[in-house]
């Protein structure tokens, strides 16, 4: 059993299988983050992936473009965390019962609409859809081991990584990101210091939904091929379980994203290992955000208790 | 602002009203009673499973647009597939009240219970149990007829067609979930190939859904050297199939319905990785069932339990014109040896479902582990 474990752990395909896996999961955790730096916590991150992922399908069918059709799955993540917004902010609801709301209904909806459009309950294999691709980068492909792990991804896969950089500086080296931090600290010595917290936290919300959403389109549109009942899965969840584990700090919260993907292809190898219990496969992912989850508090209750960090 | 509020809880309010009234049965004018031809109430779960649910459903439908005075209702009365029991037993009252149907389908492990229940209380009514998991203490109830499918077969003709396709002598399967039904599929399978001297690859990733992850199991899968991979395992399949279609020597086994035709249209990529589908004929047998009640025949089965194999054409592998231009004369030849064995009982066929739990528990690893590779 162990031997056929060890020896697929540390192979290159099974790193590529993590890339490939962490992906979803380290858009959700941006999205949950995003949202909760001006103190809103987004819970519909696994509703908003669901419905993008359904929307990209849908409009790379109708105008022949998957570039169009990521387009489309953006718009109905920004829409939908505008809905959020809009009834929580303009209509003082809860905004938590909301995403709940959201989450409840998000399969039970997309169903619906695919059903209307397209008469089928299950997938989108009626629709033939263009997909995105895989990127080659010249040169870089050729390096050995380099280059069988940083060229020959999805394309939505570099746009992850990329982003994840690009939010690292504006969320800690730009002004905007300053007054977004502020406002998760403390909305109203925020709103003191003359930030706009309500306009920021709509803009942190918008943007927790785009990236929820291309989420929920390299599902559909480039890592598969179709849009199928379920299978955002729990990835979103994943996301925002990563955002819970970070506790505000932005490496915590990446590394927590790909470390779920890490359990996500280690259920792989178990699921077709005779000696490992298959009823448990599908629970190692979720046992891991436990694990991690405790690890954190744990690790956390010390820090304070040696006075390295204010609770809070 | 208030305003806005009230019009958006009126708009939320017929929504949820229209909501409601969908699915109650013939609402508005009752079309004329009775001798109006058959009809037959198909009672499912839901539709959209891309398995067993949705070729009755279409089946259902042909029937009912068919000329032969048969009119078939499909209801969808458990989205959630919550199988709670309150729900079903009042659409089994909305349909079997009025005696106004000649026949009620249903079927499933998780909702026949449901059926039986109805029948006892309805013992005028008949009904048609589609896919049996089990049978009340006292048997099958008299007003019943109720069949299962020879999915011990079915998996013993997969696995002789896979031995015969595989280039590299390792297959694989991938099962949505182990439980003892749903290896009723691959007891057969394992079977053959283990006699054949063929090493397998076995999968259970715990979900019928998650799509991803079927990919990602399936690369795993070739990477060990499968090239002939057959999926049991609804949505999830499809990432198999996604992933099949990346490699161009490995083939794809499709299940329950015609998935090469499904796919052939609009994902041409899909359809190509699809050698042949191990077919699961709900629609077969409910036609059939259709036909003996309008022809007053469908008396003489109630009562009954009975399996559809391969001799009735109840489950069986599609042979469409992919399939015979991809396979060899030699293997079509020995996958119609295999189907003539199997058939006439030559073979005794692994079925785990004949199993009690005692025998289950000690026998299937044996089976399940012959050739199996990690």
């Amino acid at each position: 059993m162990w031997s056929s474990v060890f020896s697929t752990l540390f192979t290159m395909r099974f790193l590529q299988a993590i890339i490939r896996l962490a992906t979803p999961i380290v858009f959700a955790a941006l999205g949950a983050f995003t949202a909760a730096s001006t103190g809103i916590g987004n819970i519909a991150i696994e509703s908003i992936m669901t419905f993008s992922a359904l929307a990209g399908v849908l409009g790379s069918y109708l105008f022949n473009n998957a570039w169009l059709g990521v387009i489309c799955g953006l718009a109905i993540g920004i829409l939908t965390a505008l809905l959020i917004t809009f009834f929580s902010m303009k209509l003082g609801a809860d905004a938590f019962l909301i995403m709940i709301a959201l989450n409840t209904f998000a399969d039970s909806v997309a169903i619906f609409i695919l059903y209307q459009l397209t008469g089928d309950k299950g997938t989108t294999a009626s629709l033939a859809t263009p997909i995105l691709y895989t990127l080659d980068i010249p040169i870089i492909k050729d390096i050995p081991i380099l280059g069988e792990i940083l060229s020959g991804q999805y394309i939505l896969t570099y746009i992850c990584w990329l982003l994840v950089i690009i939010m690292f500086i504006v969320i800690y080296k730009t002004p905007l990101g300053m007054r977004m931090r502020a406002c998760g600290l403390n909305a109203d010595a925020a709103k003191t210091a003359g930030i706009n917290v309500e306009r920021l936290q709509v803009l942190s919300l918008v943007l927790s939904g785009v990236f929820a959403a291309l989420g929920g389109v390299y599902l559909s549109l480039n890592y598969l091929k179709i849009f199928s009942k379920g299978m955002v899965s729990g990835q979103g969840w994943m996301g925002v379980a990563a955002n819970g584990i970070s506790n505000g700090n932005y490496w915590t919260l990446i590394l927590s994203g790909v470390i779920f993907a890490v359990f996500r292809a280690v259920s792989i190898i178990f699921s077709s290992n005779s000696a490992f219990p298959t009823d448990l496969v599908g629970a190692i992912p979720y046992f891991s955000v436990f694990v991690i989850l405790t690890a954190a508090s744990i690790i956390n209750y010390y820090r304070i208790k040696r006075g390295k960090i204010e609770e809070h | 602002m208030k305003k806005l509020l009230s019009i958006l809880l009126v708009v939320l309010m017929v929504l949820s009203l229209a909501a409601c009234n969908k699915p109650e049965p013939a609402p508005g004018p009752e079309p004329t009673p009775a001798d109006e031809g058959t009809k037959i109430a198909v009672l499912l779960p839901f539709t959209g499973d891309q398995s067993y649910f949705d070729t009755l459903a279409k089946a259902a439908k042909e029937v009912d647009a068919a000329d032969n005075n048969i009119s078939v209702k499909v209801i969808e009365c458990d989205p959630n597939g919550a199988a709670d029991e309150s729900n079903w037993m009042n659409w089994y009252d909305n349909v079997c009240e009025n005696g106004e149907y000649d026949l009620v389908v249903s079927g499933n492990g998780t909702y026949e219970g449901f059926l039986y229940k109805a029948a006892e209380k309805y013992p005028n009514q008949m009904f048609y149990n589609f896919d049996r998991s089990w049978i009340p203490e006292g048997g099958v109830p008299k007003n019943v007829y109720a069949v299962d499918w020879a999915l011990d077969d079915l998996g013993y003709v997969v696995g002789a067609l896979s031995a015969a396709v595989t280039k590299t002598g390792t297959v694989g399967v991938v099962v949505g979930m182990e439980s003892q039904d749903m290896n009723q599929f691959i007891g057969g399978y394992c079977q053959v190939l283990a006699a054949q001297g063929v090493k397998y690859v076995i999968s259970y990733p715990g979900s019928f859904s998650d799509t991803a992850l079927g990919k990602e199991v399936t690369e795993d899968m070739i990477s060990k050297g499968a090239d002939v991979i057959w999926q049991v395992a609804g949505g999830l399949g499809n990432g198999v199939i996604d992933a099949c279609s990346g490699h161009d020597d490995v083939w794809c086994i499709g299940v329950d319905q015609d998935q090469y035709l499904q796919f052939k249209d609009t994902n041409p990529a899909w359809a190509n990785t699809i050698l042949t589908s191990a077919l699961k004929n709900t629609n077969v047998a409910f036609k059939a069932v259709c036909e003996m009640v309008a022809n007053g025949t469908y008396k003489d089965k109630l009562g009954k339990a009975e399996t559809w194999g391969i001799a009735l054409n109840g489950v069986g592998l599609a042979e469409n014109e992919y399939y015979l231009a991809n396979a060899s004369e030699e293997v079509r030849a020995k996958v119609a040896a295999t189907l003539a064995e199997v058939a006439s009982g030559a073979v005794e066929v692994v079925d785990t479902k004949a199993w009690d739990e005692a025998t289950y528990a000690t026998e299937w690893p044996k089976v399940r582990d012959a050739n199996r590779i990690d």
